[in-house]
């Protein structure tokens, strides 16, 4: 390829990315409170941090490596009991894992299309129409304004996983970009289990929209085949009744954004958020960007975040609550917990607090560190040595006390993750000079 | 015979950084006996407790600790945990996170690990538990829980005595294990701790209240005082420390003539 052409594609991208970073708002009211958010002036320099993703440096070193469009969540799980739909770039060809066949048919009321339709884009569109198969799309996905929709209807009960495929066959465009409209009928029940494949950025847009009493609890997992650059928006309107719970659970990664800006707009609606974070790479900033705006009365907002952080990483998360003033009897409630494990390691924890109702309830926890000695005592007596101490406080800390039950189906998945980031964990507990003096040994069989 | 006592404690000077609270510890506690330690409130006993457990927020001044020939002051609380010793807490913490059967697990294992040992197949250790959870807790449910986390006062003295009975250690340190227990909860502790009676183990079992050493009879009562041991005596000495109460016996104490 033309070092021109590709000095252009790549410019192009960039400007793309910089353009993604907004997220559509939903209607002209939202839009104005997020011209207003917007506007404010950021809590710290820090927000700086996030923005300045080094794109270039990402884009020109990942073109070299290569495309494995093989890397697979199914691979995880022998026998992922769950429909799955997979999203891959067009031309990519994904393949399935052998144990693809022993899934569960897909006898889902789920609806999937594409905007505008284009049926060289949908090429596997006959896929859709076999209840044996998963969901196969191929998407343009330099192209945002071609926009996955998908709809639950009414009192649909769902289970599904939905895998982005984040390794662009054509080089040249090394990012790949997804935009998912997902509307959620009234009194639907709906677990999502989010998973991001690849080697490329990914940049993923999720709009959602919730009727009233609907309930989504949305999981999503990282793994270390999930792209290093990787930014996660999410938009999601909350009408009366209904209930967004989501987790997050990410083991990898260099660059993570996760940014999410969820509606309370109609009164009793409610939003939770669990977010559980370490990474395996050296210098990885993991950024949590979560707006909260209470637009109606009686709105419930949780949010949780932990993380533990070493070596030379970074992790952030900037919290904004917004209470309208009619959004009478609210209570927003959010905790950021990360643990630096090394005096390189870097913790920003910012939250933001924009109170116009005055019937409410609003706390804002962030505490950085984790008093250890009283615990690690306890069980030393026990005969557990403080290596195996400190890892099992910090995998309690990192993967105890979940505040919902894990769907069936996902439990496997889950353990997988666990399993996923115990050597991770070691490995900072290990480099840790805070920890010198523990020293890890194999665990028993 | 062994010849030396299982635990000895010799002139024992430990505290914090800034404050001497034991002054002059002796204590002897031979195989197959139980001690008790009796004293006012903040006289030190579980100050005592934690310095043998190795707490990291004490430090010994002076004085000299032996679990049989082992130089006990010298190991890591870990290490002494694998010689047999087991201190059940007057205060036991709730581990955030950390699931009753990982904890268990990790510590039996360790230990039998630290002592030879093959590790125990996890469906018998859980089998183990699960037991040991309905006698103790009235419900194997706990198991699933993580440790102390929303359990109540006695729950957590119940199961430092459900650790107790898994670990099977060689010389067991009961703080307090009978306060804030009701009379069905003392009895079920009293005949967890007699199952492991026998002439190998030792006992010390820190109280001030009279009741639960009427369901052990303990071979030897000691009283300490303001970081000192005052009196030592048999059975009879609690029994007197129930009828009287301290001040009148350290009167006695302080009077010109000395009985004990
Ligand atoms: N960590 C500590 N720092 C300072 N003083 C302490 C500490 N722990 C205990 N003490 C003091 O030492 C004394 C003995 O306490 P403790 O051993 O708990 O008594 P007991 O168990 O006999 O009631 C008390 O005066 C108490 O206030
Ligand atoms: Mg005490």
């Amino acid at each position: 390829m033309q070092p021109e052409r590709t000095l252009r594609l790549i410019r192009q991208t960039r400007r793309q990315l910089h353009h993604l970073l907004q997220i559509e708002p939903l209607t002209p009211f939202q839009a104005e409170i997020r011209t207003l958010l917007e506007t404010l002036p950021p809590p710290s320099p820090r927000e700086e941090d996030w923005r300045r993703i080094p794109v270039w440096r990402w884009l020109t070193h990942l073109t070299e490596q290569p495309s494995s469009p093989n890397g697979s969540l199914l691979s995880i799980s022998p026998a992922l009991p769950l429909p799955t739909i997979v999203i891959t770039p067009r031309g990519a060809h994904w393949q399935d894992s052998p144990h693809a066949s022993t899934q569960q048919a897909l006898h889902t009321p789920v609806t999937l299309r594409t905007l505008p339709p284009d049926h060289n884009t949908l090429q596997n569109r006959n896929a859709l129409l076999f209840p044996e198969r998963d969901w196969l799309i191929a998407l343009n996905t330099l192209h945002l304004e071609h926009v996955i929709q998908m709809e639950i209807p009414d009192r649909a009960n769902v289970q599904l996983a939905l895998i982005w495929h984040a390794d662009s066959p054509q080089r040249a465009i090394p990012l790949t970009a997804y935009r998912l409209q997902l509307t959620v009928g009234k009194n639907a029940h709906v677990a999502i289990l989010e998973h991001i494949v690849g080697h490329h950025p990914a940049h993923i847009v999720i709009e959602a929209h919730l009727a009233k009493d609907a309930h989504v609890s949305w999981w999503h997992l990282s793994h270390t085949t999930t792209p290093p650059l990787l930014l996660h928006h999410l938009a999601v309107d909350i009408r009366e009744h209904a209930t967004w719970n989501e987790y997050l659970l990410n083991t990898t990664g260099n660059h993570v954004l996760f940014r999410r800006m969820l509606w309370l707009s109609e009164p009793n609606s409610q939003s939770q958020f669990t977010a559980r974070c370490l990474s395996d790479r050296p210098n990885a900033h993991l950024a949590l960007v979560t707006h909260l705006l209470h637009m109606a009365p009686t709105t419930t907002s949780n949010q949780e975040v932990r993380g533990v952080v070493g070596w030379h990483q970074t992790g952030t998360f900037q919290g904004r609550i917004f209470v309208h003033p009619r959004a009478q009897e609210t209570s927003a409630y959010q905790s950021a917990r990360w643990i630096p494990l090394s005096e390189h390691a870097t913790v920003h924890e910012l939250p933001q607090l924009e109170i116009l109702a005055d019937q409410v309830r609003c706390t804002h926890g962030a505490v950085t560190g984790f008093p250890t000695q009283p615990f690690l005592h306890y069980m030393r007596t026990r005969g557990i040595p403080e290596a195996q101490a400190y890892l099992l406080l910090f995998k309690g800390f990192l993967m105890g006390s979940f505040p919902e039950e894990v769907p069936k189906p996902f439990t496997a998945l889950i353990d997988h993750f666990q399993k996923q980031a115990l050597p991770t964990l070691k490995k900072l507990l290990e480099a840790s000079s805070l920890y010198a003096n523990a020293r890890i040994t194999p665990p028993n069989p | 015979m062994n010849q030396k006592p299982l635990l000895s404690i010799r002139n024992l000077h430990a505290g914090t950084e800034d404050h001497t609270i034991l002054k002059g510890v002796n204590l002897e506690i031979p195989h197959g006996e139980m001690h008790a330690l009796m004293g006012p409130n903040g006289s030190g006993k579980s100050t005592l407790a934690y310095v043998l457990a190795g707490h990291p927020e004490f430090q010994v001044f002076q004085g000299e600790v032996h679990l049989e020939e082992k130089n006990l002051l010298e190991l890591s609380p870990e290490e002494r945990a694998h010689l047999g010793l087991f201190l059940a807490f007057q205060h036991p913490v709730e581990l955030p996170g950390v699931s009753m059967i990982e904890f268990l697990r990790t510590a039996v294992n360790e230990t039998r690990a630290a002592q030879g040992k093959e590790p125990i197949p996890t469906t018998e250790l859980l089998k183990q538990i699960r037991t040991l959870a309905r006698e103790l807790l009235g419900s194997d449910e706990y198991i699933s829980r993580n440790v102390n986390e929303g359990f109540s006062g006695g729950e957590r003295k119940r199961n430092e005595i459900l650790q107790m009975l898994l670990l099977q250690p060689k010389m067991i340190i009961l703080d307090e294990t009978d306060s804030g227990l009701d009379i069905d909860g003392l009895k079920l502790i009293a005949r967890a701790v007699e199952r492991l009676r026998d002439n190998q183990r030792g006992f010390l079992v820190i109280t001030h209240y009279y009741r639960i050493l009427e369901f052990l009879k303990p071979d030897r009562v000691h009283l300490l005082v303001d970081g000192k041991i005052v009196a030592s005596g048999t059975y009879e000495l609690a029994v007197e420390v129930e009828r009287r109460g301290y001040e009148a016996i350290l009167q006695d104490l302080h009077a010109p003539t000395e009985s004990r």
